[in-house]
């Protein structure tokens, strides 16, 4: 139960032991969204529908599902 | 998209989109998390056209200044500054750079329900967490 800031924007959860999952339906997000947990020491963490927010989050985010690529540029390169 | 550069706009200030074609969207001076060598940066994103294109078409990647880098000085990884394909050198050769990241669930909903689904708040909401993701990109 608290505030929490999700994307930017202060969320009302009055849950109990609120969840990832209960944080993404107060925020209206998409269902199949991942809720990412930014810690106090700047990692971000990936939550499970059923894991509780952690504690020392900082802030969350709520995201289209997503996978770091390889460009299909050939000739692409690492930057710096 | 004008919809939605409406609201982008309420959140990011400065925007502007391509209004012929809907080719490109453009955010100038985003604020950047601590751990980089900017204090704000500008987005450029691609947006799909054609049929189907956006919304239906999630956006690919999107691009931001050439010269990001963190603060520490360490290598970014899925970010790239040179290419070989035309239209892509075209954006290299003004100065962007191209984060390569996939979306796998795009669920937009489109109409008047738009916010219900994603759309380019959220593609914006992905980018700030990659932003913040600076962790991951530098291993």
């Amino acid at each position: 139960m608290g505030h929490y800031i999700v994307n930017g924007e202060v969320i009302d959860v009055r849950d109990e032991r609120p969840t990832a999952r209960d944080l993404k339906r107060h925020g209206n997000s998409v269902s199949t969204d991942w809720v990412m947990a930014t810690m106090a020491n700047g990692e971000v963490v990936k939550l499970e529908d059923h894991d509780p927010l952690p504690a020392n989050a900082v802030n969350y985010a709520t995201v289209v599902p997503y996978e770091y690529g390889m460009s299909s540029l050939s000739g692409g390169e690492y930057g710096h | 998209m004008q919809t939605e550069a409406l609201e982008l706009a309420r959140r990011y200030r400065s925007v502007s989109y391509d209004r012929e074609d809907g080719t490109w969207f453009y955010i100038e001076k985003l604020a950047m998390p601590p751990g980089w060598n900017k204090q704000y940066v500008d987005i450029l994103i691609d947006i799909p056209w054609g049929n189907p294109g956006y919304p239906s078409v999630a956006p690919q990647w999107f691009w931001t200044d050439q010269d990001l880098a963190t603060s520490s000085g360490r290598s970014i990884q899925h970010f790239f500054t040179r290419g070989s394909n035309l239209a892509d050198r075209q954006h290299l050769d003004k100065g962007w750079g191209h984060f390569c990241v996939h979306i796998n669930q795009w669920r937009p909903a489109g109409g008047r329900n738009w916010q219900q689904g994603h759309s380019l708040i959220s593609y914006l909401d992905l980018i700030k967490t990659i932003f913040r993701d600076r962790k991951r990109l530098t291993r």
